[in-house]
């Protein structure tokens, strides 16, 4: 599995550098296809893409899910983008520069207009930040916009950012939602509808929005990237039903579906005319069980270590989540450039940990979604065997993180699968810093702290990977986690569309795939 | 009549206020918060707390109650926590498709029973009755969703002359409506069928032993005369009477088959909201299945008095 995963890596590296060189930065009408081959595409034909639910609203200002993400990443373009690897790049700016700790300044690219004809220049980007910025916009990502002290347009094609105090996460803030660019006309006219009647500069329009039934969009005749987008019309329909949906995929009502659940993964993969590819994880996904410091017998740290060695990830992984994933060791996701490669896998050893507890018996209460009730089940096994006798106590998700930030629960089991941004500082700040937002009890030590902290503010990224590497291993040591698996992005599509790949954030990028003889 | 109809429309009042208050306390007691749903499972408790007061979950259930029916009355009925959008213009946009649903579902079983019980009665006891007995006991049985999975395996995957889920409007384009209602119409329609065919079989055989028909038999009329004009109209009120409950069956089995098949319906919306606890939407969607339940079973009398005039007789005489 981590072999073939490797081999998807490293094909997708091929195609972004592919990509980098054919999109080049210079505007000089690049007409070369982004694809690992050279080949060019095919224009024309309609997708329809099966997506898990419907968008909440296609404002981007707003968190529209998981689904909303992949509807709003074809009509609107970023500010930057983030390369597999987590590197930082262009988007619609196309260079910059930050001269001092605390000054961010884009570069615009010239000749991008909104799909309703508006200029994409310096001021509409202004317009963007600061709505977000507006204390009364309800924006979710006021947050990841806090450090901001102003945007400003120092020519049409120039912003500076000046920051309050050093923010390393802020450029892959911009390449995310917040970074989203949504036209001023549009949302002046009317901002109340935009989330119904959403304008970009994307590779697509939006043609008809029917809640709870299809979105439609069609190709943007006049996209920045020549060439792009290859398809003419794209239909997301909402299919709540696993099931439903992975059949409409098998019977062609459908070209592309989002992810493939777990028990569904082997039927897919038989079906004639049908591609299953498993790609890397996201940069933050990880299913893992939370430990309450603060519940005897857990503020022993032998007793945490104990339960992290007596389980059996590589079972869960091939087991329960039928292969799409990796066995995990630290709260970040390989794929993530904070990734800890020094630390040792958790090897599974129930004598160990037997050893560990000293003879003593101990009797635990596991909190568990409905999600996850297999993986407690074999975590159960696992725990008997080096003498934990565990109780599975299924409940739903709002009571589960309810429980969490009232600290009323021993252990659980809890994923974090949402959070798309490549910086590592939105999950390991969260998970470990004293006041970090995923941070149930609120424990932490001096040391990671003040390392968490410091990590905030060096722009460099070499030395904020070492910063985080050494909160990865102080973590360790504190076993507050026991982090389980890395669930993987995984995809299925019809044979007839090409050039399909599967990021770490999970998005889909449909300018650049194409149906063959459609 | 009128004051038939009027003094019914009374009645289903209170069915109604005790259906919507006995499922807004339930909805009360379900476990799932519609804040942390609206804010995802990352959401702090403070954040959630912030929601919690913006959309009123905190005052006392009744007092709730209160407030959303006023709204009824005004003819609000309150808004998605989610996305704002008023729960009037949700369900106006899925009550059409599951009232075609359950409509086409209730024509193509009567079009199915009614021949099957002629044929059958014809000659009672004999191979084709024996083989429609089977036959409708076959297809009551098996639930609405079996039909329906057993249909997209067949017509969708295998032969893929059929679309496995979607909704197309009968408005843009009717050709790919009836394509795309045909497996969920024809799932919902079959066990229906059975239970029509079986009534309307034993309200002929019925009819056919009464001293009028002996009559007219007697008096030479031809069988298929006897059977086609004077046994179906008296048994219709039979038939009628139990299409009336298998309309209200098939408005609860469209929960399921809209599921199934995608179809944005009443039913596809009400599980999305309980997925979501959109305590108002399930409200609303329920309060419309209440009143089409309670008027599907008025339309069942008026239907039935009309065809029977000894019937309006006691309807009325009822009524004072």
């Amino acid at each position: 599995m981590i072999g073939r995963i490797r081999w998807v890596a490293a094909i997708a590296a091929v195609v972004l550098v592919a990509g980098a060189c054919g999109g080049g930065g210079e505007g000089g009408g690049a007409t070369t296809s982004p694809t690992a081959t050279g080949a060019v595409g095919q224009r024309g034909g309609e997708l329809v893409v099966g997506l898990d639910s419907d968008a909440t609203t296609l404002d981007p200002a707003v968190d529209s899910g998981y689904a909303g993400t992949q509807i709003t990443a074809q009509i609107f373009d970023t500010l930057l983008t983030v390369g597999d690897d987590g590197q930082i790049q262009p988007g619609l700016a196309e260079s910059w520069e930050q001269p001092d700790a605390t000054t961010l300044v884009l570069h615009l690219r010239e000749g991008v207009t909104f799909h309703d004809g508006t200029p994409f220049d310096a001021d509409a980007v202004v317009y963007n930040l600061d709505r977000i910025r507006d204390p009364n916009s309800g924006s979710t990502w006021q947050g990841d916009l806090a450090p901001i002290d102003s945007v400003t347009a120092t020519d049409p094609l120039t912003v500076e950012i000046t920051l309050q105090r050093p923010y390393a996460p802020l450029l892959a803030v911009l390449a995310d939602q917040p970074g989203m660019m949504i036209s001023p006309t549009a949302h002046r006219a009317d901002p109340e509808g935009f989330g119904d009647a959403p304008v970009g500069t994307g590779p697509f329009v939006l043609e008809e929005r029917i809640p709870d039934e299809r979105t439609t969009l069609v190709r943007n005749e006049d996209y920045w990237q020549e060439g792009l987008p290859y398809l003419d019309r794209v239909v997301f329909r909402p299919i709540p039903d696993p099931t439903t949906k992975i059949t409409d995929l098998l019977s062609g009502a459908v070209d592309i579906v989002d992810y493939v659940p777990p028990q569904l993964i082997e039927r897919v993969r038989q079906a004639p005319g049908v591609v299953y590819d498993v790609g890397p994880e996201n940069y933050a996904a990880a299913v893992y069980v939370p430990m309450n410091p603060d519940a005897p017998p857990l503020d022993d740290p032998d007793v945490r270590r104990a339960i992290s060695m007596a389980i059996d990830r590589r079972t869960i992984v091939d087991q329960v989540a039928f292969g799409a994933g990796v066995p995990a060791n630290q709260m970040i996701a390989p794929s993530s450039w904070a990734y800890n490669p020094d630390l040792p896998q958790i090897a599974y050893d129930p004598e160990g940990a037997r050893e560990l507890l000293g003879g003593r018996t101990i009797r635990l209460e596991m909190q568990v979604p409905p999600t996850y009730v297999q993986v407690a089940q074999v975590i159960q096994q696992n725990l008997a065997a080096a003498g934990i006798e565990a109780t599975i106590e299924r409940m739903d998700w709002g009571t589960l993180i309810d429980n969490y930030y009232a600290k009323n629960y021993q252990i659980q089991v809890q994923d974090i699968l949402g959070l798309t941004r490549s910086d590592p500082d939105g999950v390991l700040y969260g998970f470990f810093a004293k006041d970090g937002s995923l941070n149930g009890t609120g424990y932490t030590t001096p040391e990671i702290q003040r390392l968490l902290e410091q990590a905030r503010t060096e722009t460099d990224q070499a030395t904020r990977a070492g910063l985080y590497h050494r909160v990865l291993e102080l973590a360790d040591a504190e076993a507050l986690y026991a982090p389980v698996y890395h669930p993987a992005n995984n995809r299925a599509w019809t044979e007839d569309l090409q050039g399909v790949e599967i990021k770490p954030d999970s998005v889909m990028d449909l300018a650049t795939v194409w149906l063959q003889g459609g | 009549m009128t004051r038939y109809v009027l003094r019914r429309l009374a009645q289903m009042l209170p069915v109604f206020l005790l259906a919507s208050l006995a499922l807004f306390l339930a909805l009360n007691l379900l476990p799932g918060d519609p804040a942390r749903r609206l804010l995802g499972n990352r959401a702090s408790p403070e954040q959630v707390a912030v929601v919690r007061d913006r959309l009123g979950l905190d005052e006392p259930v009744m007092t709730r109650y209160a407030s959303w029916l006023a709204g009824v009355v005004r003819g609000d009925l309150g808004a998605s926590f989610g996305s704002a959008t008023p729960v009037r213009e949700m369900v106006a946009r899925a009550l059409p498709v599951t009232l075609l649903l359950a409509s086409a579902a209730l024509v193509v079983a009567l079009v199915l029973a009614i021949p099957a019980a002629l044929v059958s009665v014809t000659r009672p006891g004999g191979l084709v009755d024996g083989l429609l007995t089977v036959v409708s006991v076959v297809s009551t049985s098996v639930p609405t969703f079996v039909w329906g999975l057993s249909f997209i395996l067949v017509f969708a995957l295998a032969l893929r002359v059929l679309p496995s889920s979607g909704y197309v409007s009968p408005v843009a384009d009717p050709l790919g409506a009836a394509r795309s209602l045909a497996l969920p119409v024809l799932a919902m329609a079959l066990p229906s069928v059975g239970v029509m065919a079986r009534v309307a079989r034993a309200a002929m055989l019925e009819t056919m032993q009464e001293p009028a028909m002996q009559f007219a038999r007697a008096k030479g009329l031809s069988p298929s005369r006897l059977l086609l004009v004077h046994a179906l109209k008296p048994a219709s009120v039979a038939v009628v009477s139990v299409a009336g409950v298998e309309f209200a069956y098939l408005l609860g089995d469209t929960v399921v088959v809209e599921w199934v098949f995608s179809l944005p319906g009443l039913g596809k919306l009400l599980i999305d909201s309980f997925l979501q606890r959109e305590y108002f939407v399930i409200q609303g969607v329920a309060v419309v299945f209440t009143i089409a339940v309670l008027f599907s079973s008025l339309a069942t009398d008026l239907v039935n008095a009309s065809i029977d005039p000894r019937l309006q007789e006691r309807l009325v005489g009822g009524a004072g």
